[in-house]
């Protein structure tokens, strides 16, 4: 990412950045708009874990880098929380794309509550993390090979701590994360000024 | 000995209180995952509440196999 930003293929402008350097770990959720997503950000916290597709592991252009970065397949259920409250509790920043996958173009996919367990078994708050890619590359349905017209600019926003809810009284894990999977998605739904759906 | 009637009582019980899901759209025939929106660790959770209603232990098979309220209606009504 410096190589590209000091030959000028992008830029990266950031705001709030001043919030990943309260003392962590950080347990970051972003929108997902580009498969550029992970650079970027692993280039503002050097140390940061990721929850990435379990596709990844099959694909020979990243098997390699995922598997040396440490970084953790998004199988289903409880062992990828299991994952991800561990690696918080070893004192490591964990970015999670609450969407499992890139964005739709335009809007947001629906929000896995994988994120939301994890705050809620960590007891800590989630760091949401706005990114807008201009223009648009490498997203949802583009070919790794269509050059953007000009100089990518990533706007990466980094929002107030979004607490675990205290669960009111009789009500279970299941609905206190989808509660918490909600606002977490009216967030970027508004940060980004996408149509709620 | 408990009817179906009564099984699919506790079942969408369970579903509405652990997932706040509304007990009309609750019928036998719906699709845990794709209409009613549970994912693996919800499932989990179902799996527990059933477990301690019924006193009946549930493999992660039994898990697997379940993908409808009908479908879990009839394995907890089989089993006990």
């Amino acid at each position: 990412m410096a190589y590209m930003q000091w030959v000028g293929l992008s830029e990266i402008r950031v705001r709030g950045v001043d919030r990943l350097s309260v003392r962590g770990p950080h347990l970051l959720v972003a929108n997902h708009p580009s498969l550029l997503d992970v650079v970027v950000m692993g280039s503002l916290m050097p140390q940061l874990d990721c929850v990435v597709k379990r596709e990844a592991w099959s694909n020979p252009f990243m098997r390699g880098v995922v598997a040396a970065a440490g970084y953790i397949p998004n199988d289903a259920g409880e062992q990828l929380v299991d994952r991800c409250v561990e690696r918080i509790e070893q004192g490591r920043s964990l970015l999670i794309f609450p969407e499992g996958t890139r964005s739709p173009e335009g809007g947001l996919g629906p929000f896995h509550r994988g994120a939301a367990h994890t705050a809620l078994r960590c007891g800590r708050p989630l760091l949401p993390v706005s990114i807008r890619c201009d223009p648009p590359t490498l997203m949802r349905g583009q070919k790794w090979y269509d050059v953007p017209p000009r100089r990518m600019q990533f706007s990466i926003e980094v929002g107030d701590p979004i607490a675990p809810p205290e669960l009111a009284a009789g009500e279970s894990r299941g609905l206190a994360a989808r509660r918490m999977t909600a606002e977490l998605r009216d967030f970027f739904a508004k940060r980004l000024q996408y149509p709620a759906v | 000995m408990h009817s179906k009637a009564e099984v699919l009582k506790w079942v969408v019980e369970i579903l509405t209180h652990e997932f706040g899901l509304d007990a009309a759209s609750l019928r036998p025939e719906a699709r845990l995952e794709d209409d009613l929106d549970l994912d693996s660790i919800d499932a989990i959770d179902m799996a527990v509440r059933i477990e301690e209603k019924t006193r009946l232990v549930l493999s992660s098979d039994d898990l697997q196999s379940i993908q409808t309220i009908q479908d879990a209606v009839d394995l907890i009504h089989a089993r006990l």
